[in-house]
């Protein structure tokens, strides 16, 4: 309904409107789950845990696994798989891939090269005082302390990142701990290892791969500050992310000591 | 020029079925607008699927007696407004990072060779994305979805005559970016 008269140019907006080529539309049916209504409470984390459990599986074993699952959200957390294009023949199943694999190098941060190259330094207590959650220690182990190395970065939303020295090898980190809190969204590459797991009986992923993150300079590289894995896991708005050098369960031992 | 809506039935009439046919009948208008504030194809389908999940969570608070469109695009501004506030800086820098680091080299060719050969349409889409997001939001709305002024009242949830001064200022803030960046944009027929 037009109630006032349009100028030549606004008629050419929307004839230029009109051409605009958009993407194909996806059919979005296949993507919401046929139950609508989400089950609640500890029900609700059961479901998680069945489907997540479920899906890695078929990621896993299955030649459908990407045509089935694009991509894994966990908290803040998104992992992609790069979709399989169908062929005739069967291929074998290489372990989950991913979309955007990135050709240069993958960093290892170095604690003793004057500290770490990330942006953002602080202490626990200025950390504490721009966040909007209560940032968590472990108390596992026991003689693990305050971390070495704090850091606050903005992906979208703040995110605290704490460092313990390997006292084995000071040159190494021991343990890394992001708190990423609401509004921060990270995309994760080329994850290695997959299994599903819990911290506190909910669902929680055990991966391998490199993080984006930002250095001193502004700039933002893919690395991971410890060799070894990562424990992924949501507790309430926030998502934690460890790395560590330890196995499994060692690392989810450390996850369920955060405290309070 | 967006299908026609169907008339839709009242909450409590409503099952699986049902919903699966609203998808079917309005994915495409909720994942166009969601793309065009976007930008990305992949963040689209995601926001338009958590749409559709939000209106069934929330469907008792839709009126039967209004149309179902732009309660549903409401919910999809709402859901798009946050997921760009969200993003931020954080996604610019992952999406520049991902076109550019991770594409095979013929890639990065064919996106820069795609880049010249952009239609009208792309370069005022580019001119649109210049505006700050209200701005951006009615004019995609207006020009893109062709909703009334009456329709994109409901999904802002302002009166009539706030879109129209929205649109003018809009449409104001757009001719001057277009002649001091696009002006080729006027002289095309």
């Amino acid at each position: 309904m037009e109630q006032r008269p349009r100028p030549d140019w606004e008629d050419r907006l929307q004839k230029l409107a009109r051409q605009f080529p958009y993407p194909p539309t996806p059919d979005l049916t296949h993507r919401i789950p046929r139950r609508w209504a989400a089950p609640t409470g500890r029900r609700r984390w059961a479901w998680a845990l069945g489907i997540l459990a479920l899906l890695l599986g078929i990621l896993l074993v299955s030649p459908v696994r990407a045509s089935l699952l694009e991509f894994l959200q966990l908290g803040a957390v998104r992992i992609r798989f790069l979709p399989i294009t169908s062929t005739s023949m069967p291929a074998p199943i290489p372990s989950p891939t991913l979309i955007g694999t990135f050709p240069a190098p993958i960093s290892t941060a170095s604690p003793e090269r004057a500290g770490l190259d990330l942006k953002g330094e602080t202490t626990l207590e200025a950390a504490q005082a721009h966040v909007p959650f209560r940032i968590r220690l472990p108390t596992y182990p026991p003689d693990l302390g305050r971390p070495d190395w704090v850091f606050l970065q903005d992906w979208g939303g703040p995110v605290v990142i704490l460092v313990w020295r390997d006292p084995a090898r000071p040159d190494r980190a021991r343990l890394a701990l992001f708190q990423i809190g609401p509004g921060a969204f990270v995309e994760k590459f080329a994850p290695q290892v997959l299994t599903a797991t819990t911290v506190h009986g909910r669902p929680a992923l055990w991966a391998e791969g490199p993080y984006l993150m930002q250095t001193r300079s502004g700039r933002w590289e893919l690395m991971r500050l410890v060799e070894g894995h990562v424990l992924l896991w949501t507790e309430g708005e926030i998502t934690y992310r460890l790395e560590t050098i330890t196995g499994m369960e060692e690392a989810v031992r450390i996850a369920e000591s955060l405290s309070p | 020029m967006l299908k026609p809506e169907r008339q839709t039935p009242k909450p409590e009439d409503q099952d699986e079925a049902f919903w699966e046919e609203i998808v079917r009948q309005h994915q495409e208008p909720v994942f166009r607008f969601l793309y065009l504030m976007l930008g990305d194809v992949e963040e689209a389908a995601d926001i338009a699927q958590e749409t559709f999940l939000r209106a069934f969570q929330h469907r008792s608070r839709w009126d039967p007696n209004r149309p179902f469109r732009p309660w549903l695009l409401r919910i999809a501004a709402n859901l798009a407004r946050n997921r760009r506030r969200a993003l931020g800086r954080y996604w610019k820098a992952l999406q520049r990072w991902v076109r550019l680091q991770s594409s095979p080299a013929e890639e990065r060719d064919s996106l820069l060779e795609a880049a010249v050969r952009q239609e009208a349409a792309e370069r005022l889409w580019q001119a649109i994305r210049c505006l700050r997001a209200t701005d951006q939001e009615v004019l995609y709305l207006r020009y893109f979805l062709e909703l009334s002024e009456e329709e994109i009242a409901q999904i802002q949830n302002v009166a009539v005559g706030t879109v129209k001064s929205r649109l003018h200022r809009a449409l104001h803030r757009l001719r001057a970016v277009i002649e001091r960046e696009f002006p080729e944009l006027l002289e095309e027929t």
